[in-house]
């Protein structure tokens, strides 16, 4: 036993490791000054402490502001994912149909399809109907960003559903649509939290469509609000600001993540066992 | 249901943007530029707004990358109705932009002649394509050598003018076991090691392609010495750490200012901050001179810079405001209070000569001599592909992985291929 | 279940038509788009030129192979390092919750700032990667990272495993939650060893997610963009220009629109082997264990 122990924190040493190894560089550059990172060879504890940056970052950009905008808009687009994904994945999965895995792999082919080429058909689209700098403009292009991977796993995860849980409950005399909402969803939540997690990440960090849909200076997310810090030159690169931003929106966003993940899944599946 | 309500929505919102459509009395302006984190454009258009009652400039910061903000505009300007009514533009963005017909040509409105007068040529060279303007120059820039004066006069040596003599004195100088090399640069496959090279190349009595004959000169015998040269600086002389291939403005910068290099290429705006940043360690030791250059050749630098365009979708009322707002960012009180907030090296030249600019930054004085006589890079639409071209196959040559002559063919032959293909189209 | 044809039906369109509806609008009708300009000119009138322009196109033909190098060993690592983490993940340790956390930095930083991270932990003059190589005595002198095509190469491998690493551990570790408890019991009482429980038990049962993951793991690596822009620029020697950038670049920055959109079109073409492929694997896979 204290073999098996010692393997596993040895493990769980390593990977703390692995995650946190770049993190500490980037967390030392940002309580020092720019030029302090180029010190060589690099030290491994900071030669001049400040906290300019992360003070510099409210100076140069409206960070508080940019966040809300991202809050909004991965909150909203990562609800409608799971929505639709899982719907779509209920349809495939239990509902069945002719030409289902022509539709699951239609989803990826469109969905990995190179974004450099959508830009422009989208962009041209939402400026003819007036959706630029709308929550919209990025909320319905992220859910249908998310859609291919929720479908997937989640079609996975209810085909592994016992099917005598289904004929339960159809004895039970639910509709489809009961048995969608009050069987297949509460089973299902550690799948569903997994890709919130994954989605709503990816959409918090995405960059090129909040540039180029939101041309407002007041409607930027995060990420393309970072990448507009920047010093008097246009060649100048004040990044220790560039991390701090960075860290102080991330390391909260993830424990927020994680946080109500926990809440969640133990809320629901504590009220699905009673119901 | 879901589906309906989800399309109610979707129509509710967008009734509510249509009809939120400003319906203002002033003309307002949007002008797309970079991070503005100094506030100096906020400083300059709350100037221009008190002077110019009835225009309103709304300004739009776009990322600090120049890429992602040439996207933007781009992406705007393919959909035939762009967002923003003026840009402030580089000057390798006019031929391509220009071309397509996205910029308003601004001939009928601009005195040209008295631009010429008034700023360096090369900045009002690089706003013309095919016989038009296009922009009005606000900023300049330009390739220049900062050197370790203290290390210089240790050794009693003068500042190198050839490129002979600079490889001496740099081999001579360096230290490269105790940290001191002899010459950093941009040598990253990007635009900065295009603008270094051009001025090696042209330094050096070639040139790379000329836009006039449709030439592409690049395999010439003295453009390929240039790319030997530059090659030697990291394998032969080894004066340069092979670092230097991903090194950009900043990181060349840093390296200088950490005082691990003799020598450096870079733009103006390094003396600023070399003699400011608080770990500087090259404060009061720094000199300043123009490129190297071949035994009977001229130095020369490679022009960039900045300025003011406007947009081909701009509305018709709107023109002169622009216009207006164009011609006031190059204004003797426009162009003075952008060097009193941010140390721009400005375009106007009769700015390097107020006394109180001089008082703030000598180094005013000397800049003012490589600025006069910078080059633009070759005015073509391609301009992009040429650049990339040149960048990917100098940097094969820096890796060793083609000798200069091998690299410098396949150059030419790839941009004369690129230079066909765009005018027999 | 025993429903009505017409009931079936209408839930059935119900269930789906959300997701349908999105994806015609955001990706059906782009994809059309892009079709079109790569096929017919600024005329109007229809050519191959495009398509046949990108065809002798060598730098092309070097994208496609740095992307395909780029996806098949990433995603190899990730898959290895990903299962690992989500096992330790799944055992109970102290400081699990923590752990669980923690593990997800790496993800959630946005690419495009890690990625000015990385440029910073790579240089061979202030890196701390070149120099702990070098303390470490693993190597004879600090290597030089981004100055060398191969070693460019790796450094852009070792960005993108870091990040999304804890993407596939996430996903494994969900399937591994799926697995019911009884299943490990009941090998307990018939006495299997650790090992045995992994091979007969936990592998086979989580094929259908190593597959799901892999399969988006891929696809996703054969788009790797924002790493390699702000990274390498695709460089030195365009020994890192995947795919995606390389598309970015002629599109935007050369603005050869029709050219941009045939690579486009073609690229469309290799994620459609690839789907056919990991079809393939699904299906022999189905014929072996009887799952999906």
């Amino acid at each position: 036993m204290m073999n098996r122990n010692f393997k596993i924190y040895l493990g769980v040493g390593l990977m703390a490791l692995y995650c946190l190894f770049p993190i500490y560089f980037l967390v030392l550059y940002s309580f020092e000054p720019s030029e302090a990172a180029y010190h060589s060879p690099p030290v491994f504890y900071p030669i001049a402490f400040t906290f300019s940056n992360y003070t510099g970052v409210f100076k140069s950009i409206p960070l508080a502001r940019y966040a809300l905008n991202s809050i909004i808009v991965a909150t909203s687009a990562t609800f409608l994912t799971l929505l639709f994904g899982s719907m779509a994945a209920y349809g495939v999965s239990v509902l069945k149909f002719r030409g289902r895995d022509l539709f699951l792999n239609s989803l990826i082919l469109l969905g990995f399809f190179p974004a450099a080429t959508m830009i422009f058909p989208i962009y041209k689209m939402f400026s003819d109907i007036n959706l630029l700098n709308n929550y919209l403009a990025l909320i319905l292009p992220y859910t249908v960003g998310g859609l291919p991977l929720t479908t997937w796993v989640m079609a996975t995860y209810f085909e592994n559903i016992p099917k005598d849980l289904l004929d339960a409950a159809s004895v039970d005399g639910l509709s489809i649509g009961g048995t969608y909402a009050k069987i297949m969803i509460p089973l299902s939540l550690p799948a569903l939290s997994t890709v919130a997690i994954l989605d709503f990440i990816a959409f918090w960090n995405e960059f090129i469509y909040a540039l180029t849909f939101m041309p407002d200076s007041n409607m930027r997310t995060v990420t393309v609000g970072i990448s507009l810090i920047s010093g008097r030159f246009t060649y100048q690169y004040p990044w220790g600001q560039i991390i701090a931003a960075a860290l102080m929106v991330t390391i909260p966003l993830v424990i927020m993540v994680f946080v109500a993940q926990e809440k969640i899944i133990s809320g629901l599946t504590a009220g699905a066992v009673k119901g | 249901m879901k589906k309906l309500s989800l399309f109610l929505l979707v129509a509710f919102v967008l009734t509510l943007f249509s009809m939120g459509a400003a319906f203002a009395k002033d003309i307002t302006l949007t002008f797309l530029i970079g991070p503005d984190s100094t506030g100096i454009f906020h400083k300059e258009v709350a100037l221009f707004e008190k002077k110019n009652p009835g225009i309103k400039i709304k300004l739009v910061e776009g990322p600090h990358s120049t890429n992602d903000r040439y996207q933007m505009f781009v992406t705007a300007s393919m959909s035939k109705k762009s967002p923003y009514d003026i840009v402030w533009a580089d000057i390798i963005w006019i031929p391509p932009l220009a071309q397509k017909g996205w910029l308003l040509p601004i001939s009928d409105y601009v005195d040209v002649n008295k631009l010429y007068a008034e700023n360096f040529k090369a900045t009002v060279d690089g706003s013309i394509w095919d016989g038009k303007i296009y922009r009005v120059p606000a900023m300049s820039d330009a390739g220049l050598i900062y050197y370790r004066k203290d290390i210089l006069e240790k050794a009693g040596v003068k500042p190198p003018r050839t490129f002979k003599e600079f490889f001496q004195v740099a081999q001579k100088l360096q230290d490269p076991k105790n940290g001191l090399w002899g010459f950093v640069y941009q040598g990253k496959q990007y635009e900065g090691l295009v603008c270094f090279y051009l001025e090696w190349l042209w330094g050096n009595g070639g040139y790379y392609y000329d836009p006039v004959t449709r030439k592409v000169g690049v395999d010439s015998p003295q453009a390929i010495e240039a790319t030997q040269m530059l090659v030697d600086t990291i394998h032969k002389y080894k004066i340069t750490p092979p670092d230097v291939l991903s090194f950009q403005e900043e990181e060349s910068r840093m390296f200088f200012e950490s005082g691990k290099a003799v020598f450096l290429r870079n733009w103006p705006y390094v003396w600023v901050l070399s003699q400011s940043d608080e770990m500087s360690k090259v404060k009061g030791k720094v000199g300043v001179m123009p490129e190297f250059y071949a035994e009977g050749q001229h130095p020369y630098a490679t022009q960039g810079g900045w300025g003011v365009a406007i947009s081909k979708f701009i509305e018709k009322d709107k023109v002169d405001a622009a216009i207006k707002f164009a011609l006031f960012m190059n204004s003797y009180e426009a162009q003075k209070l952008a060097f009193m907030v941010n140390g721009w090296d400005v375009a106007r030249r009769d700015i390097y000569y107020d006394p109180e600019v001089l008082k703030k930054n000598p180094f005013f004085k000397e800049l003012r001599v490589i600025l006069e006589n910078t080059r633009w890079r070759p005015a073509t639409p391609i301009w992009p592909k040429l650049s990339d071209i040149m960048s990917r196959y100098l940097t094969k040559a820096m890796t060793q992985q083609m000798t200069p002559e091998e690299a410098n063919k396949k150059m030419a032959e790839e941009a004369r291929k690129a230079v066909a293909e765009f005018w027999n189209k | 279940m025993v429903i009505k044809r017409s009931t079936y039906i209408k839930y059935l369109f119900l269930f789906l038509s959300p997701a349908i509806v999105l994806i015609v609008i955001f990706k059906l009708y782009p994809l059309i788009q892009n079709i079109i300009y790569a096929i017919v000119n600024d005329d109007g009138h229809i050519t191959f030129r495009y398509l046949n322009d990108t065809l002798h196109d060598p730098a092309f033909w070097n994208s496609s192979w740095v992307t395909i190098k780029f996806a098949v060993i990433t995603v190899f690592f990730e898959m290895v390092i990903g299962f690992i983490f989500a096992l330790l993940l799944n055992a109970s340790f102290r400081g699990r919750k923590i752990m669980r956390t923690i593990f997800l930095i790496p993800w959630a930083l946005p690419t495009a700032i890690m990625a000015v991270g990385w440029k910073f932990l790579f240089q061979q003059s202030y890196g701390p990667i070149p120099w702990l190589l070098y303390w470490l005595k693993l190597t004879k002198s600090p290597p030089y990272f981004l100055s060398d095509p191969k070693m460019s190469f790796i450094a852009i491998l070792i960005a993108d495993i870091w990040k999304t690493v804890p993407f596939v551990a996430l996903l494994i570790l969900a399937g591994l939650q799926a697995i019911p408890h009884e299943l490990y019991e009941s090998m307990d009482i018939d006495g299997a060893s650790g090992w045995g429980k992994m091979i007969y038990l936990t592998i086979p049962l989580l094929i259908p997610t190593f597959i799901v993951t892999l399969m988006f793991r891929f696809l996703e690596a054969f788009g790797v963009f924002d790493l390699i822009w702000v990274l390498t620029q695709g460089g030195p020697g365009n020994a890192t220009m995947a795919l995606s950038p390389y598309i970015y670049k002629k599109t935007f920055m050369w603005m050869e629109i029709h050219g941009g959109a045939a690579t486009a079109t073609f690229t469309a073409l290799y994620i459609i082997i690839i789907i056919l492929l990991i079809q393939y694997i699904r299906n022999t896979l189905k014929r072996r264990y009887g799952t999906t």
